[in-house]
């Protein structure tokens, strides 16, 4: 299984004023801030930092339930430019971050898990309400794996579970297909598992 | 400070970070700040600051790990007050 999450930067850089005073501080772990403020570019390492977070913790809630708001518990390392680990709670994470210009994307899966199994795609969104996003990220996603698995578009169905955790249904083998959706700002992503 | 008044000061505080107006129209008490107020989960901080300038108090880690609802909101700042 995987988590995922993306972040739009320039949306970022309006929504969240990250130097205001105490926010660093209730977010990040002091090595996290050090990594942060060190780097030339504090905004990039910092919203890679939180995308590692999110993602893992999405992948923690699916696999153990358990909703929190407890950023500065989930610390993450950085091994390289696009690997890194996550702890929380007893368990570690692998994440891999893609980023450009407009935005940052990390996927997070098990440590278990050596050479995962996903597909992952992000894009643009139409500047249009959210529910016409909502759907177009949903045609997006259901036409991806109809594409990749060779499985008839009505034969899929994007649903939630009680919790609120998407999944991919196919009506006819009666599967479901663990996906992790995420959307900030202009930028949205999905992985399929 | 009756709930009214804190229910009100609330409004006030989320009301920059709220993306869906319709869950904030129907906020209540039971209302959730991510799933109903849609707040991003990055703002759910700048709340929390906002709170502790508003009331004078401190919210400390273990408090805002359960900052998922205006009820969880409500007790930990009445908490924090009766503490002082």
């Amino acid at each position: 299984m995987t988590g995922n999450d993306i972040v739009d930067l320039s949306a970022a850089a309006v929504e969240s004023n990250w130097r205001r005073p105490g926010y660093l501080e209730k977010l990040f772990s002091p090595e996290e801030i050090d990594l942060i403020l060190s780097n030339k570019d504090p905004d990039k390492t910092l919203w890679r930092i939180w995308t590692m977070k999110e993602s893992a913790y999405k992948l923690h809630i699916r696999m153990f339930g358990g909703r929190s708001f407890a950023p500065q518990k989930i610390t993450c390392t950085l091994t390289d430019e696009q690997q890194g680990e996550v702890q929380f709670r007893d368990n570690r994470y692998l994440t891999q971050t893609s980023q450009n210009q407009h935005y940052i994307h990390t996927v997070a899966f098990n440590r278990a898990d050596r050479s995962p199994s996903f597909s992952s795609c992000c894009f643009e969104l139409p500047l249009v309400n959210t529910g016409t996003q909502n759907s177009f990220i949903k045609e997006k996603l259901t036409s991806h794996y109809s594409r990749a698995s060779g499985t008839h578009l009505s034969n899929l169905s994007l649903r939630k579970d009680i919790a609120g955790i998407p999944f991919l249904y196919c009506y006819f083998e009666r599967k479901s297909i663990p996906v992790s959706i995420t959307h900030h700002g202009r930028y949205a992503a999905f992985t399929i598992h | 400070m009756t709930n009214e008044e804190m229910m009100d000061k609330l409004r006030t505080i989320v009301k920059p970070y709220v993306k869906n107006e319709e869950g904030f129209a129907r906020m209540t008490e039971e209302s959730d700040l991510l799933k109903d107020l849609r707040i991003n989960s990055a703002n759910l901080v700048d709340v929390i600051l906002d709170i502790e300038n508003e009331f004078n108090i401190i919210i400390d880690n273990e408090s805002m790990e359960k900052m998922l609802t205006v009820r969880s909101a409500m007790d930990i700042i009445n908490t924090k007050l009766s503490e002082q």
